[in-house]
Order: C-alpha cells, then structure tokens, then sequence
C-alpha cells in the first residue's frame, strides 16, 4: 500500500513539476496536412503573466490567419510548450518541438536567456526562431536562423541614459534583479554614466526576482542620496520597488526601460508610479484609442475581440509582429524550408505595430526604434510631451 | 539610517514570524511538517482580494470571511490529504510530499481562478504611510508586528492554558495513548490545519497593501518563514517569531552593511548552519517521536 501511495504521490508530483507541459492544442498525429509552428515560453511561474501576453498574441495570429486560409493553402498548427521561465527548460521545449512535433518555424519566449539557449537546437536543425527577448546576447553572434520582431534593448539603455541626461540627474542609484537580462541593462547605462565627467552611480544594489522587502537596498541607496534610480528587473517586482521606494521617502525620478512599462508595474506601484522615465519601443495604452500607429490599433482591437480585455503586456506585440513576420515569409518563400525561410526574411521588408524592419544586414535585428516615456497623474505621456507642458 | 534599519528589520521579520507560527503550529500540535504555507498565504490573499475589492466588503468582514474559508480549507486538507496518508502509517516525508504537491496544485488552482497577473490589495487604512520616529512605514506592515506577537501569545497560551490545546499537544506526542482517553485526535489535528491556513491568510492580506497580490508572492516570503521556523526553534511559537525576527535584522542589515547580492546567501547560509550545529533552533523546539 504505502508503494501505491508512493507512486501516487509521484505522479501527483511528477505530472504538476513537468517541464514543457502541453496545453493540449498540438496534435500529434502523423501524416496531417497542416503547417506546424511552435511556440515556448512560460505559462506558468512568476513571468507566466508576461509569456502568456506573448501566447495569446501568437495563438490569436495563427487563428485569424487560418481563417483567411492559412499558408501556402495549409492550416497552421500551433504546438505549444510551457517552459516555466526556466531557460534549462526552453531547451527540453525546443528539442521537443523540433525533433518530436517536427515543426518549421519557432517562436521563442520574451527571456532572451532562453532564446540564446534554444538556439543550439534551432541552428543546428536550420529552423527559423523568432526569439522575442529584447537582451542583445543572441544577435550579432552569427545566428543564421534567429530573429528579433523587436527593438534590441541595447537602444533602449542609451535613451534611459540620455534621458537621465536630460532630467538633469547626476548622482545615479542603481537596483537591478539577478536576471541576465536586468544585469546586462543595468551595466549598459552604467558604463554611460561612468564615461560622463559630470555623473556618476552612487549606489549599486541587486535583489532576487519575487523578493518580499527591499528596505535593506533602498535605506542605503538613500543614504548616498541620488537624484536619479535606475531600476532594471521584472515588472511585477519593478511595481513593488517603486511604490517601496516611494514609501521610504525617494522623490527624484525613477529611471529604466521596457519593463517599467508593464501593466503590472503601474497596476502594484499605483499613485506612486509618477515620475517615473522609461525608454521603450511600445506599450500597451489603456484605451485602444490610445494607440501610436494603425498596426497597434488593428492588434489591439482584434486581441479586445477575442479575449475581451488589453494585453498585459507589450510582448503581445512582439508576438504578434514575429508571427507575422514568419507568414509574410514562408509565403514569401513558397515553402517551409529553414533556409528558404530565411533568405525570405532576409530579402522581404515588414512593417509592424514596431515600424518598419529590415533584416538584410543578417544580424537578426530588424529595426531601430525607441521613445522615451513619462509617467504623469498615471497616464503615460512621451517624455517630450511633459517637458514642453 | 540604524534606526530605520531596525525599525523594516522587525516589520518584515514579524511577516516572517507570523507565517513561521503556522509552521511550528502544525508541528507542535500534530508533529507534522508542512511545505506550503506559502502557497496557502498566497491562496488566502486572493480569497480576501476577491471579498475585499472585488466584492467591495467592509474590511473587517473580507478579513473573517477569509479566515473562515481558510480554516475550512485547513480542515479539508487535512481529513482528505493528510489523514488518509497517515491512515496507511506512511511515513512522516510522505506527508512532506503531500504538502509540495498540495502547494502546486494551489499556485494552479490560484492561477485558473485569478489569472497570471499581480494585483494591487488596495489599502485597509485611510492613511497609506505613517512615520515611526522618522521612518515611513506602511500601516499594514506595521499591524503585522501586532498580529505576530498576538497571535504568538495567543497560540502559546491556547497550546499550553486551554483543555483543548493541552488535547493537542498530547495528540502530537502520542495519538494511541490520546485516543485511548477520549481525546479525538483527527479533530484535534484537523483544528490545527485549520488554524495555520486562517493564519498564513491573514498574514497574506495584512502585506497585500504592502506588496500587491500575485501567484509567486508565497514562494520567498513561505522560505523565509521555514528558515525563521527552524532558527527559532522549530514548533516553538515565541520561537518562530524570534526567528522570523533574526531573518529580518540578518537579510535587512546584511543587505546594507555586506551586499544585497548577498542577503539570500546569507540567510540560508545562516539556516545551514543553524541545522548542523544547533538543529533545535536558539529556543530548542521540541521534538516528538511519533
């Protein structure tokens, strides 16, 4: 009995633990005429909320478009995996796509860590990835196969700089997570404001990713007091530092980048999220009538269409570009081939909710383009905006 | 800047404590040990989410509303999680099993039924920030300080002063020899389940003002709790609040006057070696052979 009990517990265990757990939308079984791509990312776990922006994004691109009559007169079937945000994970995802599911084309997870440690398996199989991680640690290292529907943050860390510069901030104090991804940014504008003579960081401090009390770090980031914070992480922890910093007494302006921009940064940190300054390439408005371009405007009132509410997040976008960027081209191309696909995406220019991308350079960046935004009486302005007010 | 140090030192080390009194509670009165009080935090502070801004109740009435459905939750955990594994004589890391299980299928449950997004708790008090000889604290977090060393006094004095808390301490020590005088031992530990996820509830809504309410918000603050339970002398309740107490002072000053990439590092680091060279934590927290 208690060997019973046992293996009921594993499997209680094993079946809730597993990696790349499916959602049930792929299917499996062979000899269907239909089109596969497949799609990692996490569902579940602290960055579910981001990841499943990104998965209703795709899973609403595949739908409309099978709707027009899929691609190259095929349905399009979309295999999805939960990676749990765990790039050791994404690779099991990836590997499961390519080699088990026999995909053609991946769209990968908003964490660039997973997208560079998914690329081994994507290259080497000549499959097209569309990572949606904005870190620049997976372009410009000759990936053939792999390609960003986004801004590369690298921009943005040099607008979060200039913005800085602009404010009149000197003295600079920096909180980033542990992550890659907030290390890297946060390092970037550091290097900027160290080469400038008339700036310097104060104060450098770091937290884990789903940390409780950042009282310790901010106590010490006050006492060296700094006219500018620059805050690199994950949007829900970015929420509650920015309200904890506002509580502890900060009343400068709080600098940083995308993540700043997530609903649930603005949703945790309420009130307190004013005069915050974020260097982005989108984010999602609170109206549809809010929207910067005609492509925004098209995607968001389709994804209000079906899921009934706004993305939480703007990795909505990326997917929704990638997704589109991978149909414009393997219709393009005529055929699902890795290197067909590729030298369509090489040679077609497409214009997304992000502008206009170009990938000839095969750098697997497309496009450069950045805004830098302010929060004012909670609502989003452009940084431009609140200075000539 | 020591002061203010001292003053978010006790305010998180209370939250800390307050969850680690559910640890030692269901230890001491059961002889258990559970994985999830993290998890059941996070549950609880949903429930009283939903109670208290979705259905716009009185604060008061959010706050027994919840406890309420935690206590019966507790109660159900316990007569058709933990007694069926303990019906069969499993072994005592079965029933640590269950627990991790029953911890992911909360966080799936939570998901499902609130969605992947945090949220704001929106405050219980009309001020958001009072200021303690200079410091800015949020209410919430200080009432946790209350609570902790009520709800300390409290379960101490009930565990030890009430017939029914003496019945479940012997029912931890040994269920035979209780059930032969008449104590209903299933009630007794099912009362203790109970009573910890009405606890760990109302820590979650007393730091949801604090940090909003979102899925992974049980997972650090759960650990900490543990260490703080252990350090303090596992299953001792002044214990768990004088763990919780040190983990606050360790992470918050360490934080400061060492790294803050250090402060977890620290910590668990201070758990460790806590466990090897004083296993019954600084109070010596007892430990029942059952």
């Amino acid at each position: 009995m208690k060997k019973f009990l046992a293996i009921v517990l594993a499997l209680v265990m094993a079946l809730s633990l597993v990696a790349c757990g499916n959602d049930g939308n792929s299917d499996d079984t062979p000899g269907t005429d239909t089109i596969k791509i497949g799609w990692y990312g996490p569902m579940s776990g602290s960055a579910a909320s981001v990841g499943l922006s990104g998965e209703t994004a795709v899973k609403l691109a595949v739908k409309l478009q099978n709707e027009k009559g899929g691609l190259l007169g095929k349905q399009i079937e979309l295999v999805e995996y939960d990676d749990e945000g765990k790039y050791e994970n994404s690779v099991k995802c990836a590997t499961r796509l390519v080699e088990q599911d026999g995909v053609c084309a991946v769209i990968g997870s908003h964490l660039s860590s997973s997208v560079l440690a998914t690329s081994d398996v994507t290259e080497a199989a000549k499959i097209i990835q569309i990572g949606t991680g904005t870190s620049n640690i997976w372009t410009n290292i000759g990936l053939k196969y792999t390609f960003r529907p986004t801004v590369c943050s690298s921009l943005f860390n040099k607008d979060c700089y200039a913005s800085m510069v602009t404010m009149g901030a000197t003295k600079i104090a920096s909180l980033s997570a542990e992550t890659e991804y907030a290390q890297g940014a946060t390092e970037a504008v550091e290097a900027l404001i160290n080469a400038d003579p008339n700036m310097e960081v104060v104060a450098h401090e770091g937290y884990t990713s789903g940390d409780t009390d950042f009282s310790g770090q901010i106590t010490k980031m006050m006492a060296a007091n700094p006219d500018g914070v620059l805050l690199n992480g994950g949007g829900e922890d970015l929420g509650k530092i920015v309200k904890a910093l506002r509580m502890q007494g900060y009343e400068g302006y709080i600098y940083g980048i995308e993540s700043l921009a997530d609903q649930q940064t603005l949703e945790l940190a309420g009130e307190y999220a004013d005069g915050v300054v974020f260097s982005c390439c989108y984010f999602v408005p609170q109206n549809i009538e809010d929207a910067a371009n005609d492509f925004e405007k098209d995607f968001l009132t389709k994804y209000m269409a079906e899921y009934n509410e706004l993305p939480v997040s703007e990795v909505a976008y990326r997917a929704w570009d990638g997704a589109h960027i991978l149909f414009k081209a393997i219709e393009a191309a005529g055929s699902t081939d890795g290197d067909a696909v590729r030298a369509a995406i090489l040679s077609t220019p497409f214009e997304g909710i992000a502008g206009k991308f170009d990938f000839s350079d095969e750098s697997g960046d497309g496009i450069v383009s950045g805004t830098t935004f302010y929060i004012d009486g909670g609502k989003i302005v452009t940084l431009e905006k609140f200075l000539n007010k | 800047m020591l002061l203010s140090l001292t003053i978010n030192s006790l305010v998180i080390g209370s939250v800390y404590g307050l969850i680690a009194l559910g640890y030692s509670l269901i230890y001491s009165a059961s002889g258990l040990m559970t994985f999830c009080q993290g998890e059941v935090l996070m549950f609880g502070a949903f429930v009283g989410l939903t109670f208290y801004r979705y259905l716009k109740l009185p604060f008061a009435v959010a706050l027994i509303a919840t406890m309420l459905i935690m206590f019966v939750l507790g109660m159900m955990i316990e007569r058709f999680l933990i007694r069926p594994i303990l019906a069969k004589n499993a072994k005592d890391i079965y029933v640590v099993l269950a627990t991790i299980a029953l911890g992911i299928v909360l966080m799936n449950s939570a998901q499902h039924l609130w969605g992947t997004t945090a949220v704001e708790f929106p405050a219980i008090f009309g001020v958001d920030v009072i200021t303690i000889f200079g410091t800015r604290v949020q209410p919430e977090a200080f009432v946790c300080i209350f609570v902790g060393v009520v709800g300390m006094l409290g379960i101490h004095f009930f565990m030890n002063k009430s017939k029914f808390g003496t019945c479940m301490r012997a029912a931890a020590m040994n269920p035979l020899a209780s059930r032969s005088v008449g104590i209903n031992v299933d009630m007794t530990t099912g009362v203790t389940w109970g009573l910890a996820c009405a606890l760990a509830s109302v820590a979650g809504i007393l730091i949801g003002p604090v940090q909003g309410v979102s899925l992974s918000m049980g997972a650090t603050i759960g650990t900490k709790a543990f260490a703080s339970a252990v350090i303090g002398g596992y299953g001792n309740m002044y214990g768990a609040i004088l763990g919780g107490v040190i983990v606050g002072f360790v992470e918050t000053f360490s934080a400061v006057f060492i790294s803050s990439d250090y402060k977890d590092f620290i910590t668990f680091g201070m758990l460790a070696l806590c466990m090897v060279f004083m296993p019954r934590g600084i109070l010596k927290g007892d430990v029942y052979d059952r």
